[in-house]
C-alpha cells in the first residue's frame, strides 16, 4: 500500500509539473482515493444507534397524528370561513332564499344592471356606496365584534396550516 | 445482496431496529470520515458525527428518495452540523504549525511535520500520515470537497448540494485544492521519485 501511494503521489506531481492538468485531475483523484478513511472508535456505532434509532417516528404514528392535524386544521379553516361571513350577512340583505326568491333575485339583478348601465352611474361610485354601507354596518358593535371574530378565527386558521407545512417542509440540518 | 438504503430508510419508518442500526453502520465511517477532515479533532468529530445521526434520524420521515441518494441527504446534515460548530468555536482558526494550549489534538495524533523530513517519515511508512498533515492545512470548504469528490465519489452538482454551494464554486474548490496541496508538498521539500 505504501509503494502504490507514493506511486500515486508522484505520479500526481510529475502532471503538475508537466502542467497537464487534466492528468494531475486525475491522478489526484487516485491519490485521495487511495487514502485511508477515518475510522471512528470501535463503540462508536453502538453509542450512535443508541441515540439515534429511539428517534425515528414510525410512520404509522406520524400517519396518525397527520390526519389528527389535518382534521383540526379543517375544522379551523370551516370556522374561520363562516364566521368571515357572517358579517357581510349583516351588511347585505342576504337570508337563505327558496328557489321561487333566487329566480326572482336573479331577475331583479339582471333588471338592475340594465337599469345601472343605462343611468350612467360610475363604478367607483358605486363602490363607494357599498363601502359606505359597510362602514355603516361596522360601526355597529356586534358587527363589530363579528369582525373581530372573525380575523381571529382566519388567523388562527393560518397558523395551524403554517404549523403543519413547516414540519412538512423541515428543513434538513 | 446488500438492500438498497432507500429500502432501509421505509424498514427503519416502518419500525424495523434492524434498519436503523444497520443504516448507522453502512455510513458511520464516511459521515465520521467527513466531519474529521473538516474540524480536525477526533473527539469532537465523534460527537458531531453522533449530533448528525440524531439529527437524521429524528426526521428521517422527510427524506425522499425523489430528491437524491439517501448517503447525500446524510452528508449534508453532517456538513451542516460541522458548519455550525465551525462558525460557533472558530477551532479552525488555529493554525496547525502552532500548537498551543487550545490545539486540536490532531498534533496529538500526527508527527510534527517540522521536525522529521518527508522523505523519512516515507521511509518509515508514514506516506498517509504525510498526506494527511499536507490536507489538513487546506482550508476547510477545500478540504471537505476534496473528500466528497474523490473518497466519497460524489458527483459535482451533488457536491453542489451537500455542501450548499454554486457548481462553479466547487470546481474552483477543487482546482485551487490541488494546487494549493502541491504548493505544501514543495514546501516541505517533497519532491517525487525520479523514473527508474
Amino acid at each position: 500500500m505504501t509503494n502504490d501511494l507514493r506511486h500515486r503521489i508522484d505520479a500526481w506531481l510529475f502532471a503538475e509539473d508537466a502542467r497537464e492538468d487534466a492528468r494531475a485531475e486525475e491522478a489526484f483523484g487516485a491519490m485521495i482515493a487511495a487514502l485511508p478513511r477515518f475510522a471512528p472508535s470501535a463503540d462508536f456505532a453502538a453509542r450512535v444507534a443508541a441515540a439515534a434509532v429511539p428517534r425515528v417516528v414510525r410512520r404509522s404514528a406520524l400517519e396518525s397524528s397527520w390526519g389528527w392535524k389535518a382534521a383540526i386544521a379543517a375544522a379551523v379553516a370551516m370556522a374561520g370561513v363562516t364566521a368571515g361571513l357572517l358579517p357581510l350577512a349583516r351588511v347585505l340583505p342576504v337570508r337563505v332564499p327558496g328557489w321561487g326568491e333566487v329566480v326572482a333575485a336573479v331577475a331583479s339583478a339582471a333588471s338592475w344592471i340594465v337599469d345601472w348601465t343605462r343611468s350612467g352611474v360610475f363604478v367607483w361610485e358605486t363602490l363607494a356606496r357599498i363601502g359606505k354601507a359597510v362602514a355603516v354596518a361596522a360601526a355597529t358593535p356586534e358587527v363589530g365584534a363579528g369582525l373581530v371574530a372573525s380575523v381571529a378565527l382566519a388567523v388562527g386558521a393560518l397558523l395551524t396550516l403554517h404549523q403543519l407545512l413547516q414540519s412538512e417542509r423541515r428543513v434538513v440540518g | 445482496m446488500a438492500e438498497r438504503d432507500e429500502q432501509l430508510v421505509e424498514d427503519a419508518l416502518e419500525g424495523s431496529q434492524r434498519a436503523c442500526t444497520e443504516l448507522v453502520r453502512r455510513f458511520e465511517r464516511p459521515v465520521f470520515n467527513l466531519v474529521v477532515r473538516m474540524v480536525r479533532d477526533r473527539t469532537l468529530a465523534e460527537d458531531l458525527s453522533q449530533d448528525a445521526f440524531v439529527k437524521a434520524f429524528s426526521r428521517l420521515e422527510t427524506y425522499r428518495p425523489e430528491q437524491g441518494k439517501f448517503s447525500n441527504w446524510l452528508f449534508k446534515i453532517a456538513h451542516n452540523t460541522a458548519i455550525d460548530h465551525l462558525r460557533r468555536g472558530a477551532l479552525d482558526t488555529v493554525p496547525i504549525d502552532a500548537p498551543g494550549e487550545d490545539a486540536p489534538d490532531w498534533h496529538q495524533v500526527l508527527p510534527d511535520h517540522e521536525a522529521v523530513s518527508p522523505l523519512e517519515r516515507a521511509e518509515r511508512g508514514d506516506l498517509a500520515r504525510v498526506l494527511d498533515a499536507a490536507i489538513d492545512r487546506l482550508r476547510p470548504e477545500y478540504r471537505e470537497v476534496v473528500v466528497l469528490r474523490h473518497q466519497e465519489g460524489l458527483a459535482y452538482d451533488e457536491i453542489a448540494e451537500v455542501a450548499e454551494l454554486p457548481l462553479g464554486t466547487v470546481k474552483t474548490y477543487l482546482h485551487r485544492a490541488r494546487k494549493e496541496l502541491a504548493r505544501i508538498l514543495s514546501e516541505t521539500d517533497w519532491s517525487p521519485e525520479p523514473a527508474p
